[in-house]
């Protein structure tokens, strides 16, 4: 048994209305318990003056599986200049935008970041997923599975899409990939670009399966709900990166016909047509959506300037990207035909006018937003910008004098003319609080996690009150995971592993028989190897927790 | 001053400064080589309407080229870089790229460089190749001969142009034996070429015209046909013939050293081979820089 | 007026346990530094950071340029000359990995072998290798779309796999073989290779000239022969190769073969055979 408290400490912890209330937290064993004032405990902290919030959870980060790998291996030189660390805790491992698996995780402890969640594991590689995630030392983590583009579901749909059928087919998928969710990623459109059909909008069928992704993000919308998995359908919508796509993303908000669902790196999805690029904001009519759909969450994949690499299940647009790639290398794969897989490096430039555009429509979502509970920070790490500029990001959304600063530095049209400009708004310690942590926790249907309540798991971040957000958020004074100091002033301290997240919707067995006839005519792999057991995940995740969060018979978006 | 027999004006050419490179052209043997020097250097003989004045320096051996093969050095002088280079291009592009057997490289070390192959390698419609040998690139383009290769730029230095010598003589036989005497010593000066036709003038001008239209005009001070008429005559009436040699240098040295070995061709033929007096041409000594003194040149220690 | 330049004399105590990491010592920069401040400079050995004079020991003298003279087996160092400027390097032994990697002026001698990725991504400058290299010497570090891009490279032993892999600028000599994929996917740049090589030689070059002053290598199907009379260049580069001497010495006086590819790539490379 160890005890410990932090003393004086100034709370925000949403989930329980707590904003900025100076109290004593108190843990035990790895949980937050209430303690008595004077209680002996092993170790206190005096954090008076400083901000205490639950651990920072990322629910959207490409931290593991094939596509991480394969962006490690096209950008070594990511790996050259990186500092080499004096901390004999910390094992060699490097690189900025594709960070080797240690390095992700010393590099979101040292922030305050907890749990991260790989949101595109295709099915057929969901152990090299878990593996690599298991590698990643501190940090919680989960996946998505990639459903909506393998050939089984859309067969399915094109013979009716018998609803029950394709249920017991996702709660099969999540189950043998362990995974915390399902994903869709490009609804239909990447087996679609392997058909040659170049670009598919909402409406538009499949050229072979004769389906639409309108009838895939249903269907898997539907299947969740029935499944009562907590997580919504994670949805990366159709025509990512085209002008003008917002219309397929209202399209998509259209197509969910109410049931859950969460539109991720939205930046990517909200751009007009106006303008003398024939490119603009479309943030007012995505928040205006998304404001008008509670059933609707998101998360913004904000934009960063410099170097970076787009890592993305969606092929159909990686390789309308690849030529715009810098360096102009870049990979594609695919395992099974189960997804799609590519990468292009690229870097951002504020003299763009295109990317000075995504930089403010992405923070024109979130300041235009008005329910914080539905809209989580991110950047897509590594698609947007690495995980490690998320502080730079809470600056720009708390200091509108500094983002004012920033935004006088672009290209000049997108500078003079960004409806950014207007926008006073100033995000609260309290709304960081949300985006980070009580959001993603809530819409994980995480119950112990991204709040400071009695139960809690004591993941916990510190922070020394400073004015410059960015480096506030950058240094902590304390983390904590599980109640064990893991960074102090960002220095890791410890490097415990971290647990598996995922969920184990019931299904109706006899769905194998189809999966398996199915494998056996097409896949590679044998099926009685497709899932992935309970003691393997164990070996998989380097024999952290296992953390299966439950599926309540009545899904509720818990808000 | 007076030199066996023949006078000596104290008086100077008057020079300008000019812009110049140096060519090699080299051939399968020296005729072809020969072949695109002249047409490179053709109709070139005045600034005034050709764009650039050139001629031939020297030819050169085969153990004294790039390529071991006999060649041709080529000066190029004009009033600007700029111009110097369209020139160049032209020249090149339609006299030597087209030439069988050529080669072309920078004939001068140093100077700030202009294209020569740079912009000639289009021709090669992407079969052109690049080479870097020994620091220097050159380019090849695919011909129907083999290959054309050309080094990429050029140098340009500043140059002096317009050095004369003007030769007063009792008849026309007498001037032109004396000019071509002095040519054919002045020839053998490196760094030097004398653009006119055969290295000799005859129509010496003056700056102006009474005809708008015209910048020059004949120099009436000289024409024989015109002492007894014009207002202001330089000649005597026992001179009935003047020629004129011009001289471009890349160097004051240069034209110096061509003067006087032109002056003292003529000067050891002696007054009786017809010739009365040499002269020089200039403007008062305010529109150019360079002043060669003829009598300064012929003998640095007596004159003052 | 700069500070004198000053030549350093490092001779080595002893073999050091773990591999070192020479990047960062280089005549301009220890140029400034005294006798004592240089044999402080942190290196990194293994996993922890040492003081140079602990590896070294270290004279300093005047001289008109900067220069290092290293004595004894530098086989465990790596990145000797990375990124240098300019100056001299001097080693009378062997050397690890990455010598004169992306160099960019300046000379880098070395008396014995050198490791692998020698003279990798250099710009500038020269790398002469008494002895042999390993592989991709003049090559691209991992992921990286150029190979060395300018300089010259002169190896008098022989060379490893990969030779100038991705070259795209400079001059390259193997006084001897050269091993597997020599050239392969040359941008461009000029290799001379006194010896033979062994399989693949010129794999998918798009530009680029290779000599083969030695055993005249088989031609592969996606080269073919230009029967033109290129003497021209032949005698400017052949006497350019000439000075370099060995088996090139007699290059200006050879007829020679001309192969163009590799067309497999769409290739305009070449491979020049003296008969």
């Amino acid at each position: 048994m160890s005890t410990l408290r932090l003393r004086g400490g100034r709370l925000y912890d949403p989930a329980h209305g707590i904003d900025g209330e100076v109290c004593d937290l108190g843990v035990r064993d790895g949980r937050i318990v209430a303690l008595h004032e004077n209680e002996p405990v092993d170790r206190e902290h005096d954090v008076s003056g400083m901000i205490v919030m639950a651990g920072g959870i990322d629910l959207h980060s490409h931290i593991g599986g094939g596509k991480v790998n394969l962006a490690r291996l096209l950008l070594p030189e990511d790996h050259r200049p990186a500092p080499r660390t004096d901390n004999p805790l910390e094992l060699a491992s490097c690189g900025a935008c594709t960070p080797g698996t240690l390095a992700t995780g010393y590099r979101y402890a040292e922030m305050g970041y907890t749990a991260a969640f790989e949101p595109a594991m295709a099915l057929s590689n969901a152990r090299h997923a878990h593996m690599e995630m298991g590698d990643t030392p501190i940090l919680d983590h989960g996946a998505y599975v990639m459903l909506g583009n393998d050939e089984l579901l859309l067969e399915m749909l094109a013979e009716g899409g018998d609803p029950a059928l394709v249920r017991d087919y996702v709660g099969w998928a999540i189950n043998a990939a362990r995974a915390m969710g399902v994903k869709v990623v490009n609804p239909g459109g990447i087996s679609a670009f392997k058909f040659n059909q170049r670009k598919l909008d909402v409406d538009e069928p499949h050229v072979q399966h004769r389906v639409t992704p309108r009838q895939v993000v249903h269907a898997l919308a539907r299947a969740l709900t029935e499944l009562a998995v907590p997580h919504p359908l994670h949805i990366h919508a159709s025509n990512l990166g085209v002008a003008g796509n917002i219309a397929s993303t209202l399209a998509t908000i259209d197509a969910l016909e109410g049931l859950r669902g969460h539109l991720t790196h939205v930046q990517f999805h909200s751009y007009g047509t106006e303008g003398p690029h024939k490119f603009s904001s479309a943030a007012l009519a995505l928040v205006e959506a998304v404001n008008a759909h509670p059933n609707v969450s998101i998360d913004v994949g904000q934009i960063i300037f410099g170097q970076t690499v787009t890592a993305s299940g969606d092929t159909m647009t990686q390789i309308r990207n690849a030529a715009l790639g810098s360096p102009r290398k870049w990979v594609g794969a695919d395992i099974e035909c189960d997804a799609g897989c590519g990468l292009v490096p690229f870097r951002y430039r504020d003299q763009s006018y295109v990317n000075a555009l995504q930089w403010v429509i992405g923070l024109e979502i979130f300041l235009l937003a008005n329910d914080p509970w539905r809209v989580v920070l991110t950047t897509d790490h590594p698609n947007g910008g690495p995980f490690t500029s998320y502080p730079h990001l809470i600056r720009l959304l708390m200091d509108k004098s500094f983002r004012d600063e920033q935004l006088a530095r672009l290209h000049p049209e997108v500078a003079a003319h960004a409806a950014l400009r207007e926008i006073r708004r100033e995000l609260t310690l309290y709304e960081i609080a949300i985006m980070t942590r009580a959001a993603p926790a809530r819409l994980l249907g995480l119950a112990d996690r991204g709040h400071l309540g009695v139960g809690a798991a004591a993941d916990i971040a510190v922070y020394r009150e400073d004015a410059d957000r960015e480096y506030m958020f950058r240094t902590p004074e304390y983390v904590f995971k599980d109640g064990e100091l893991v960074a102090r002033q960002g220095r890791i301290v410890a490097t415990p592993v971290g647990g598996t997240h995922f969920v184990e919707p019931g299904f109706d067995g006899a769905i194998e028989q189809r999966i398996a006839r199915y494998a056996e005519h097409h896949h590679a792999l044998d099926f009685r190897n497709a899932a992935i057991g309970r003691d393997e995940l164990c070996t998989c995740a380097n024999g952290g927790q296992l953390l299966v969060t439950p599926c309540a018979v009545h899904g509720t978006n818990g808000t | 001053m007076e030199i066996n027999g023949i006078a000596i004006d104290d008086t100077f050419a008057e020079a300008f400064p000019m812009k110049a490179t140096r060519l090699v052209v080299t051939a399968h043997n020296e005729t072809w080589a020969m072949h695109a020097a002249v047409a490179a250097t053709g109709f070139a003989t005045s600034v005034i309407a050709c764009g650039c004045e050139a001629g031939i320096e020297r030819h050169l051996d085969a153990a004294e080229t790039p390529d071991g093969r006999p060649g041709v050095a080529l000066l190029m002088f004009s009033m600007s870089g700029k111009e110097l280079a369209k020139q160049v291009e032209r020249r090149v592009g339609q006299c030597v790229l087209t030439c069988p057997t050529t080669a072309v490289y920078a004939g001068l070390a140093d100077g700030e460089p202009i294209a020569l192959g740079r912009n000639l390698r289009f021709f090669g419609d992407g079969w052109q190749i690049s080479k870097m040998i020994g620091g220097v690139r050159y380019w090849r383009v695919p011909v129907m001969d083999g290959e054309f290769v050309a080094q990429e730029t050029t140098p340009v230095v500043k140059a002096v142009g317009g050095g004369n010598l003007l030769i007063l003589a009792r008849d026309t036989d007498a001037a032109l034996a004396a000019a071509e005497a002095a040519v054919a010593t002045m020839r053998a000066v490196p760094g030097v070429i004398l653009p006119f036709p055969g290295g000799v003038v005859r129509s010496g001008s003056k700056v102006g015209s009474r005809y708008k239209a015209l910048p020059a005009s004949t120099n009436e001070a000289f024409c024989p046909a015109l002492t007894g008429l014009a207002a202001k005559t330089s000649l005597t009436p026992e001179v009935r013939c003047v020629m004129e040699i011009v001289i471009d240098g890349l160097t004051e040295a240069d034209v110096t050293t061509a003067t006087r070995a032109g002056m003292q061709a003529i000067l050891e033929r002696g007054a009786a081979a017809g010739v009365v007096r040499l002269s020089a041409g200039n403007y008062g000594g305010k529109l150019g820089p360079f002043h060669f003194h003829l009598r300064r040149i012929i003998a640095p220690e007596a004159a003052s | 007026m700069s500070a004198p330049a000053a030549v350093f004399e490092l001779r080595l105590r002893a073999l050091p346990r773990f591999r070192v990491d020479l990047a960062g010592v280089t005549p301009l920069a220890l140029g400034a530094l005294g006798e004592a401040e240089a044999g402080r400079v942190a290196i990194r050995h293994g996993n922890e950071a040492l003081a140079l004079g602990e590896l070294f020991e270290i004279r300093r003298r005047p001289a008109n340029a900067p220069a290092l003279h290293f004595e004894g087996d530098l086989s465990r160092f790596d990145r000797l000359a990375w990124e240098m400027e300019d100056g001299e390097i001097r080693v009378d032994g062997p050397v690890g990995h990455y010598a004169a990697a992306r160099l960019r002026g300046g000379l880098v001698a070395v008396a014995g072998d050198a490791g692998g990725f020698a003279a990798c991504e250099m710009a500038g400058g020269e790398l002469a290798v008494a002895g042999s290299v390993g592989d991709f010497a003049a090559a691209a570090l991992p992921g990286s779309m150029d190979g060395m891009r300018g300089g010259t490279l002169v190896v008098r032993g022989d060379a490893g796999a990969r030779f100038a892999d991705r070259m795209r600028r400079g001059t390259a000599f193997v006084f001897g073989n050269a091993g597997d994929f020599f050239a392969s996917r040359l941008v461009a740049g000029t290799i001379a290779l006194g010896g033979r090589c062994g399989a693949h030689p010129g794999w998918a070059m798009r530009r680029g000239t290779l000599v083969f002053a030695g055993e005249t290598p088989a031609v592969p199907a996606t080269f073919v022969e230009t029967g033109h009379d290129l003497r021209v260049i032949w005698t400017l580069l052949a006497r350019d190769l000439a000075r370099a001497g060995g088996p090139f010495t007699a290059l200006p006086d050879r007829r020679v073969r001309r192969f163009a590819g590799d067309i497999a790539v769409d290739g305009k490379g070449e491979w020049l055979l003296p008969e």
